[in-house]
């Protein structure tokens, strides 16, 4: 009847098309399931719907697809078949009551991106979903991407499911009959007028004209709706919770309210809404301290809460938002972070190691420091899992606690086999000021120039005992050669800022040592022996130089008579 | 773009037909008989015509703005949109519902197909193009040739199918709500997808017909008010919140927040519900609750924070007026929200139009409303109030009213103007069952031409669920 050179070709060309529509439509919510919008593989998929989907439009005005239970159609040809069970295509169409599904020529891309994403989460959903293929289009309202559909789903659901509703069998429910009264002649059959009892006048007294808006009232009505877009929710949400909380204790209302507030805080983390979450978080320490009687169900909760949003799986959407925060956010996220409990420098102290962001990792710190007080635990679990790399990075901490846990931990990190680290704690220990000399002793012939700097510097800070003792213990022990020990000139200083007089018999030792050879003269120890007993500053040691500084060898004498020319310039300078 | 191209150069038969369908009528229209264009289209004409081959009348029709051809919708490139139309237009002007061509089309002369063609273009003059046109094609012997007359779809008109949509909607509506209570007193939560689905429904209505709605909230369930009530109250609020111009989804939202707002009652004994008299203190304080309830309720849905954050507040703030007494007591508002304020209004005008178990008697829609003037600033927004107000009229649907000449009607249709102070009225007649049945539809505006004064006065309105009427029976059937 068709003449086949007009009319076959091009309608065999179209279902094919339609059919590839369909496979890369398949394809595309496939990738969108398993790849994020930016991956290449998704893109592609993407593309190549987009594809052919032109290739069919740019002919015709629509596609339209037919939806059965288990196949869709193209006019009379069944380009999909599937299976009626969760997940397929067609099926979860045809589950939502959608009949047709109609794809037209001005369609844009980013239609076909939303619709592919609608199906991709609404293709299998469960009982109690919040929505389903046709809930998201029709709020999407893709302008060229049509569907019809109808209630059948819904009628199913009236038969099968739900009991209540037999009895009416659809039809509007009983009203009751009234009492008797002097009703209108036509309804005597119906009851009684119930209306005179206590009406008003029998015809309206609304006058309308009065019922005009005023130029006010527009205004006032514009303003509300702008106030309406712009509530604020969670502020809200949160003053109503408060008054759920502090009202009859009903667990399943607490772990209701607290869901809710932990995937809230949880979405806020990832989206740096920090403000928000200082609402929460304040909100809820306020109802904790409020109701420390009354209200143990809750009190409960709001720690757990609090112990929750500590953790690293809680915690670490953070690290992703990190690298975008401006000054403020970090500000922010500082107030916010302030508020959680100790617990949560475990998960935090990493994200100092991952951060390059100086001000977010000085952020960080001053929060692992206040959140520290009281209980440096976590911290110290936290280095321990610390990554040796990275370990220099966090150990600076510790020299702004005050806790004698974390003073161990330090005096072991002073040893570290990391240089990095050992300097890091040993300038720890100094910003504490934790005396130490023992401790720390080995340090004084450590590999690194910078560490034996400081070893000197903390050695020399103060007198003590101690560190007289570890000093002259180590510098006795040397082999005092001067050529080759002139690396010992700052720890004998150190010795004279430290030390007593017990340190002086071993000082005049060194001034006096080899006073016959030439050589020696200027050396760089003697001159240190020399501004060490000055700075010992006992009378032994005042008698030493005096009598040296009359030696009849040359190199004694100039270094006694140098050190006590300069006193109280350059003598008491390190 | 090959492809394309291919197709081009091979139009289908059906485009071959509609083109030169449209080339002739084109070429009839401004020239005579003997001009060259219109001798080329009759043999273009002629040519498609004669390519196919037919054993039977092959009809050519048009349904709902579509081309149908052997009863199967044809499909056109874009290229032809515009002239297919054009076509459309031009059979839908003239009563037409298409073309039905008879086997021997091939062998129709030139000149009855041109004057043919001349009559299809003419009869667009006549009074009544389609009979003009079977008259004059009873005076041939035309075989090749038919016409027939256009189809209203269904015989349906738009405003019956809104009705029957909103009517479907609004019971399947009622039942979602239900579901959601059962599930949620026998579970503990509920998905919220249906009630969604039913919202979106009749978002979609109200943005069409708010009419269809308000008529609908005449439907009273005396026992099943909760239900009856809460649907009743998301319809008027979708309403309301259309003609202050909110959006889709606000009114989505807004709507599910009408469903949802006595969920809490759920908690409520159904013995205080329900009962007769006063309630006491203790019946007062359960009753009270209800609003916190509803707003666990919601927060227990399964959903979605988002949605939740949305329909979460205006169910909590439903009883609370707008001087901020009533209750809930909360500590921390300083201003009820807008949807709070709108459900506050609907919930009160349809609780106050509906016959419930404590008090004896419901009002009638316009002295609701004119008692909820009194209220208005202190218990209502002022500004929402008035547009309620506005928009239910006078007289809303649903209204019983008694008139002077001892008939009784209900009010039929919105207000449309003048508030509607005369509207359009279905009279009542008993059935001789014991009941009533709808009779003649009249006018208030009707004036009696010899006296010049109304026929019908008002003297009473009514409430029609008082006398165990469901106007929406009457009306929307
Ligand atoms: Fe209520
Ligand atoms: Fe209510």
């Amino acid at each position: 009847m068709v003449s086949p050179e007009i009319d076959g070709k091009s309608g065999k060309d179209a279902v094919e098309i339609a059919r590839h529509v369909i496979s890369s439509l398949l394809l595309a919510v496939k990738m969108s399931s398993l790849y994020p919008e930016d991956h290449p593989l998704y893109k592609t998929a993407l593309t190549s719907l987009q594809d052919h989907l032109d290739a069919f439009l740019e002919e015709y005005d629509e596609l339209e697809f037919r939806v059965e239970k288990s196949q869709l159609f193209f006019e009379d040809e069944v380009v999909y078949k599937g299976e009626a069970k969760d997940g397929d295509l067609a099926f979860a169409l045809f589950r939502d009551g959608i009949t047709a599904l109609v794809f037209q020529s001005e369609w844009e891309p980013w239609e076909v991106r939303l619709f592919v994403g609608i199906f991709s989460k609404y293709k299998s959903i469960s009982e109690e979903a919040e929505g389903d293929i046709v809930t998201a289009m029709w709020e999407a309202e893709l302008p060229h991407i049509q569907y019809e559909s109808a209630e059948h789903i819904l009628e199913a659901d009236l038969e099968t499911e739900f009991s209540l509703s037999e009895s009416e069998d659809r039809t509007l429910g009983r009203l009751p009959p009234m009492r008797e009264g002097n009703g209108p002649s036509l309804l005597d059959t119906a009851g009684g007028d119930p209306d005179t009892v206590d009406r008003p006048s029998p015809l309206p007294t609304i006058d309308m004209a009065s019922t005009a808006l005023t130029h006010e009232e527009i205004g006032a009505l514009v303003e509300m709706t702008r106030r309406e877009e712009e509530r604020d929710a969670i502020r809200e949400i949160l003053n109503i919770l408060s008054d759920l909380l502090i009202g009859k204790q009903d667990e399943r209302v607490c772990d209701v309210v607290f869901q809710f507030l932990e995937e809230e805080l949880h979405s806020c983390f990832a989206r740096k809404d920090f403000e928000v979450t200082l609402r929460i978080l304040k909100g809820l320490r306020r109802i904790y301290n409020l109701y420390e009687e009354t209200q143990p169900l809750s009190r409960a909760r709001i720690k757990e809460l609090f112990s929750t949003a500590s953790s690293p799986d809680f915690l670490s959407p953070l690290s992703d938002v990190f690298p975008t925060m401006s000054a403020t956010d970090i500000e922010q996220a500082k107030k916010v972070l302030l508020l959680l409990p100790s617990k949560a420098v475990y998960a935090l102290t990493p994200m100092i190691t991952k951060s390059e962001s100086t001000p977010v990792r000085k952020m960080l710190s001053d929060v692992v420091v206040a959140l520290s007080a009281g209980n440096t635990d976590p911290f110290v679990e936290a280095l321990n899992k610390t990554d040796e790399d990275l370990l220099h990075l966090v150990v600076p901490i510790l020299g702004r606690l005050e806790d004698d846990r974390s003073s161990e931990v330090l005096i072991e990190l002073a040893t570290h086999k990391s240089e990095r680290v050992r300097i890091e704690a040993l300038r720890a220990i100094m910003a504490r000021d934790l005396w130490v000399p023992e401790k720390i002793g080995p340090l004084r012939d450590d590999e690194s120039e910078l560490i034996r700097e400081l070893i000197v510097e903390y050695f020399g800070s103060r007198r003590s005992e101690s560190a007289e003792a570890v000093l002259l213990s180590f510098l006795q022990k040397q082999r005092i050669r001067d050529k080759e020990s002139g690396h010992l000139s700052p720890y004998i200083r150190a010795l004279g800022r430290c030390g007593s007089a017990k340190s002086a018999p071993f000082l005049k030792n060194i001034l006096f040592k080899g006073g016959l050879i030439s050589r020696f003269r200027g050396s760089a120890l003697r001159e240190a022996a020399a501004y060490a007993l000055l700075d010992l500053e006992n009378k032994e040691s005042e008698s030493i130089l005096e009598h040296a500084s009359q030696s009849r060898f040359a190199g004694v004498r100039s270094s006694a008579q140098a050190v006590l020319e300069g006193r109280g310039s350059q003598g008491d300078k390190p | 773009m090959s492809m394309s191209q291919k197709r081009m150069n091979t139009p289908t038969w059906e485009e071959a037909l509609f083109l030169a369908v449209h080339r002739m009528i084109q070429a009839v229209r401004i020239h005579k008989d003997n001009n060259e264009l219109v001798k080329a289209s009759l043999k273009q004409f002629k040519k498609v015509l004669s390519s196919r081959e037919l054993t039977d009348d092959l009809a050519v029709l048009i349904f709902e703005e579509r081309f149908f051809v052997d009863g199967e919708k044809i499909r056109f490139r874009r290229e032809l949109a515009g002239l297919i139309q054009v076509l459309v237009e031009f059979f839908r002007r003239r009563g037409l519902g298409g073309l039905s061509f008879g086997p021997s089309v091939g062998n129709a002369s030139e000149t009855e197909i041109l004057r043919f063609m001349r009559w299809l273009v003419q009869s667009v003059e006549q009074d009544n193009p389609y009979t003009w046109l079977k008259e004059k094609l009873e005076t041939t012997d035309f075989s090749w040739i038919g016409i027939v007359q256009e189809v209203k779809s269904q015989h349906i008109t738009p405003e019956d199918d809104l009705r029957e949509r909103g009517r479907l909607i609004y019971m399947h509506a009622l039942t979602s709500v239900k579901q959601m209570a059962e599930k949620i007193s026998t579970q503990g939560h509920a998905g919220v997808r249906k009630a969604k689905r039913m919202v979106q429904g009749m978002v979609d209505i109200v943005t069409k017909d708010d009419g269809v709605l308000v008529g609908l909230s005449s439907i009273k369930d005396y026992d099943d008010y909760t239900y009856t009530h809460s649907v009743n109250v998301a319809v008027l609020s979708l309403c309301l919140g259309k003609r202050i111009g909110l959006s889709r989804v606000p009114l989505e939202h807004l709507g599910i927040c009408g469903l949802l707002h006595d969920l809490g009652k759920v908690e409520v004994p159904l013995e205080v519900l329900t009962k007769a008299g006063a309630l006491n203190a203790k019946e007062w304080e359960e009753i009270r609750k209800h609003p916190i309830v509803s707003a666990k309720q919601i927060l227990m849905l399964n959903a979605s924070n988002d949605l939740k954050s949305k329909i979460f507040l205006a169910p909590f703030e439903h009883h609370i007026r707008n001087d901020m007494t009533g209750y809930p007591y909360t500590s921390a508002k300083q201003e009820v929200s807008l949807f709070g304020k709108i459900l506050h209004i609907t919930d009160v005008y349809d609780a106050m139009t509906s016959p419930r178990a404590y008090r004896p008697f419901a009002f009638s829609p316009d002295q609701t409303l004119s008692k909820m003037m009194e209220g208005s600033g202190s218990d209502y927004d002022p500004t929402l109030l008035k547009i309620f107000v506005r928009m239910m009229g006078t007289y809303p649907v649903g209204t019983l009213l008694e008139f002077n000449t001892g008939e009784m009607g209900l009010v039929m249709e919105g207000p449309k103007d003048s508030f509607g102070s005369h509207p359009r009225i279905l009279l009542l007649e008993k059935d001789g069952q014991g009941g009533v049945k709808g009779g003649e539809a009249v006018d208030l505006s009707e004036k009696d031409p010899r006296t010049g004064t109304y026929r019908r006065t008002i003297v009473r309105s009514l409430n029609a669920a008082s006398y165990g009427i469901q106007p929406v029976e009457f009306l929307y059937n």
